[in-house]
C-alpha cells in the first residue's frame, strides 16, 4: 500500500519502523511561575540548548562536515544574539511565560529575516525556529529523539541539530514535511546521504510503529510490508548497490568505448555551488557553464569585476580541466528586468543572446573582459549561443580581440589564446557549419533548442511537447552534418543538450565521433558505464539516420 | 574612529556562512563598537540578526566602522576577513 508520495530529496531505498517525530511541542496548559521564575526558567532553558549544541560539536566534531559545524555554529551565535535576549526580556517583563516569550521572540525575528525578501535570508528564519523549538522543548520537558533500531523518520520541523544528533546507523530513511529542498537540513541531509522524500501535509501518525519501505528514487512510501514485498526490497536494495559499486569502478577511469574510443563526458552547472572536489575529480571538465546566474536576481547588470570573481572561482577550482562558459542567453524565458527586454509574441524566435549582443556591445564585452581576465587562471574557453550566421561569429571575434585590447591598455592579464566556439543549436549553423568550422575553435551542440527549431515544436507547450524527438532522423543528420564539419576542419564537437545522456543516442554519438558530451553529473558515471559496453565498428547508423 | 568600505564580490553576499565568523570575530573586540552600514541601513556588527537583516547582496557596498580603544587594529583584521570571505 502506498501511504504517501512525495518529491525526492535524495535517491535510493530504506526498509524501517515508521517513527513520526515533530520537532515542535504542544505547551499548552503551562503554568506561569510569575515574572522571576519564568525568567530563570528561560535562562536554564537557553543554557541547556547551548550545551547540547557544544556537546554535540565535539562529540561529532569527527563526522560533520565543514559546512554542518558551521551551521551549529549559527545556532550557538543566534543564542547568544543581544537582540533575541531584549525581545525575550521585554516579553518576560510583561508577564508571558518562558514558552511564549521564546516563541514571541521567534515569530518577531523570523519575520524580520523573511522581509528582507531574499531567499538565503528567508531560509534562515527556520534556524530561528528551530532554536526556539529547541528550547520551547526544554521548557516542555521533552527528551531527545532516540533510535533503537533501523528508522524511516516522518518528521515536521526537523531541525538541524535534531538531526546531526541522531544515530547515523539506525536512520534509514526521512520523509521531510513543509520542507524547502534548499533549507540547511536538506542541505545535511544530502550531504549525508540519507534515502530522503519531502511532502506535504501532515504525517498519519498511525503509520508509527509500522514497518515501512522508503522508495525515494520513486517518491513513494509504502506501509504494511509483505513477505513478497520485503523480499522485492531487499531484492531492489541488493541490486542498486551492486549498480552503485559498478558505476563507482568507472569513477577516474578514462571515459571511452570498448573498441578505445575517448570520449571526454562533462559537468553541466549553472552556479559555482555547484562546484565540489568531487566533481571537480568525477568530470573530464565542465562542457556547459551557464551564465545566467550572474545577471538573474539582481537589481542592475553585473559589473566585470564581479563577473571576474565568480568565473575564476570556477576555473580555478578546475585547475588544468577546461571550462567551457557560454556567453549570456538572456531573452526569451530567462529574462532580468534591468534588460528591461520587451515581451514577444513568440520569444524563442525572439530577441535573446547574441542577438541582444549585437545592440548592447557594453554589455557582451563586460562579460568577455572578465571571462578573459579568467582565462589566466586555468583553462576556460568560452561559447557563443544562437549563432545563425557567419557575420555573428564575424562580430564577437571582433569584440573579443576589442575586448583583449582594452585589457593590455589596463596591463590586466589574461589567456592570448583562449578558445571561443559556438553553440549549434539552430539548423542555419548546423547546415553552414562546414563555414562556422573555419572560424571557431570548437562546436558544441545545444540539443534542446536544436530540436524545437528543426521540428517547428514549442518546447514549452504541453500540446505538441510530445512532437519534440530528440531521435527524430532530421535532428540527428544535422548533428552528424556539424560533426563532419568539425573533424574536416580539425576542431571537436562536442554535445551538451538533454540528449548528452541519452542511452539510445550514445552508440550513434560515439559512431560519429562526437568528442565530448557534457550532461548533469549525475549521469556521468551512468554514461561512462554504457560507453564501455559499445563498440563503435558495429553501430548501424541507418538506424538512426534512415 | 575608523573605517573602511568595500563592495561585495560573493554571489551569495554578505550573509553567506562566513558571516558567523565574522560576527563572532566582531564580537572579541568587546570595548569597540563595530557598526555595519548598507544601502542606508545600519546594523551592530556584533548581532548576527542585524547583521543578516541588512540584506546585503553581491555588488553593494558596506561600510564598517570601528569605535574605542584598538580600534586601528580591530579594522585590520576585520578589513582583511572581509576581502578574503566576501
Amino acid at each position: 500500500m502506498i501511504a504517501l508520495k512525495g518529491k525526492p530529496l535524495f535517491e535510493g531505498i530504506a526498509l524501517g519502523t515508521a517513527e513520526v517525530y515533530r520537532d515542535s511541542v504542544d505547551s499548552a496548559g503551562q503554568e506561569n511561575l510569575g515574572v522571576e521564575g519564568e525568567r530563570q526558567r528561560y535562562e536554564s532553558a537557553r543554557s541547556a540548548v547551548i550545551s547540547s549544541l557544544k556537546e554535540l560539536r565535539e562529540k561529532r566534531a569527527d563526522t560533520l562536515s565543514e559546512e554542518n559545524l558551521e551551521i551549529v555554529d549559527a545556532h550557538l551565535a543566534m543564542l547568544d544574539d543581544p537582540d533575541l535576549a531584549d525581545m525575550v526580556e521585554e516579553a518576560l517583563s510583561s508577564g508571558l511565560t518562558a514558552t511564549q516569550a521564546i516563541q514571541m521572540a521567534s515569530d518577531n525575528l523570523s519575520a524580520l529575516l523573511e522581509a528582507t525578501g531574499d531567499e538565503y535570508i528567508a531560509q534562515r528564519a527556520a534556524d530561528v525556529r528551530e532554536i526556539a523549538s529547541q528550547i520551547a522543548g526544554v521548557l516542555a520537558g521533552k527528551t531527545a529523539l532516540e533510535l533503537v533500531r533501523p528508522t524511516v523518520l516522518l518528521a515536521v520541523d526537523l531541525g538541524v541539530s535534531t538531526l546531526l544528533s541522531l544515530d547515523r546507523k539506525f536512520l534509514s530513511g526521512i520523509v521531510l514535511y513543509n520542507t524547502g529542498a534548499t533549507s540547511h537540513v536538506a542541505i545535511v541531509i544530502r550531504s549525508m546521504g540519507i534515502p530522503c522524500i519531502i511532502a506535504t501535509g501532515d504525517p498519519d501518525e498511525t503509520l508509527s510503529g509500522r514497518e515501512v519501505i522508503l522508495d525515494a528514487e520513486r517518491g513513494e512510501l509504502a506501509a504494511d510490508v509483505k513477505p513478497e514485498q520485503r523480499k522485492e526490497y531487499e531484492e531492489r536494495s541488493r541490486k542498486l548497490a551492486a549498480e552503485r559499486a559498478v558505476l563507482e569502478s568507472f569513477r577516474g577511469k578514462r571515459f571511452e568505448t570498448a573498441d578505445g574510443r575517448r570520449v571526454e563526458l562533462c559537468a553541466n552547472i549553472a552556479t559555482p555551488d555547484e562546484v565540489n572536489p568531487d566533481l571537480v575529480s568525477l568530470a573530464d571538465g565542465i562542457g556547459l557553464f551557464r551564465s545566467e546566474f550572474i545577471y538573474l536576481d539582481r537589481s542592475d547588470y553585473p559589473d566585470e569585476e564581479t563577473q571576474f570573481r565568480a568565473y575564476r572561482k570556477v576555473v580555478e577550482a578546475f585547475g588544468g580541466k577546461r571550462t567551457i562558459i557560454r556567453t549570456f542567453d538572456i531573452g526569451t524565458d530567462k529574462k532580468a528586468d534591468y534588460f528591461d527586454l520587451p515581451d514577444e509574441e513568440n520569444p524563442a524566435l525572439g530577441y535573446r543572446s547574441i542577438r541582444i549582443c549585437r545592440d548592447r556591445k557594453d554589455l557582451f564585452e563586460t562579460q568577455l573582459k572578465a571571462l578573459l581576465r579568467a582565462s589566466a587562471y586555468g583553462n576556460l574557453a568560452i561559447m557563443i549561443p544562437m549563432i545563425i550566421s557567419e557575420e555573428e561569429l564575424d562580430y564577437a571575434l571582433e569584440c573579443v580581440a576589442e575586448s583583449k585590447a582594452d585589457l593590455k591598455r589596463r596591463g590586466l592579464k589574461f589567456n592570448p589564446d583562449m578558445e571561443v566556439g559556438i553553440m549549434v543549436e539552430t539548423p542555419a549553423a548546423a547546415a553552414i557549419s562546414d563555414r562556422l568550422a573555419k572560424k571557431a575553435k570548437f562546436f558544441s551542440v545545444g540539443t534542446n533548442d536544436l530540436i524545437q527549431y528543426t521540428l517547428a515544436v514549442d518546447r514549452t507547450n504541453d500540446l505538441v511537447a510530445r512532437f519534440a524527438s530528440g531521435h527524430h532522423p532530421a535532428v540527428l543528420r544535422l548533428i552528424k552534418q556539424a560533426a563532419e564539419s568539425a573533424h574536416a576542419n580539425g576542431i571537436p564537437i562536442g554535445i551538451c543538450g538533454e540528449l548528452a545522456h541519452d542511452s539510445y543516442l550514445l552508440p550513434f554519438f560515439a559512431a560519429i565521433g562526437i568528442d565530448e558530451l557534457s550532461m548533469s553529473s549525475s549521469y556521468i558515471l551512468k554514461t561512462a558505464s554504457e560507453l564501455s559496453k559499445i563498440d563503435t565498428s558495429e553501430v548501424d547508423l541507418s538506424k538512426y539516420i534512415g | 574612529m575608523t573605517s573602511f568600505s568595500y563592495v561585495l564580490k560573493d554571489p551569495a553576499g554578505i550573509h553567506a556562512r562566513p558571516a558567523t565568523q565574522m560576527i563572532q570575530q566582531c564580537a572579541t573586540y568587546k570595548d569597540i563598537d563595530i557598526q555595519i552600514q548598507c544601502n542606508g541601513k545600519t546594523a551592530d556588527a556584533k548581532r548576527i540578526f542585524r547583521v543578516m537583516s541588512l540584506g546585503a547582496k553581491q555588488g553593494d557596498e558596506v561600510t564598517f566602522t570601528f569605535d574605542g580603544p584598538g580600534e586601528e587594529e580591530a579594522r585590520a583584521s576585520i578589513q582583511a576577513f572581509v576581502e578574503e570571505n566576501f
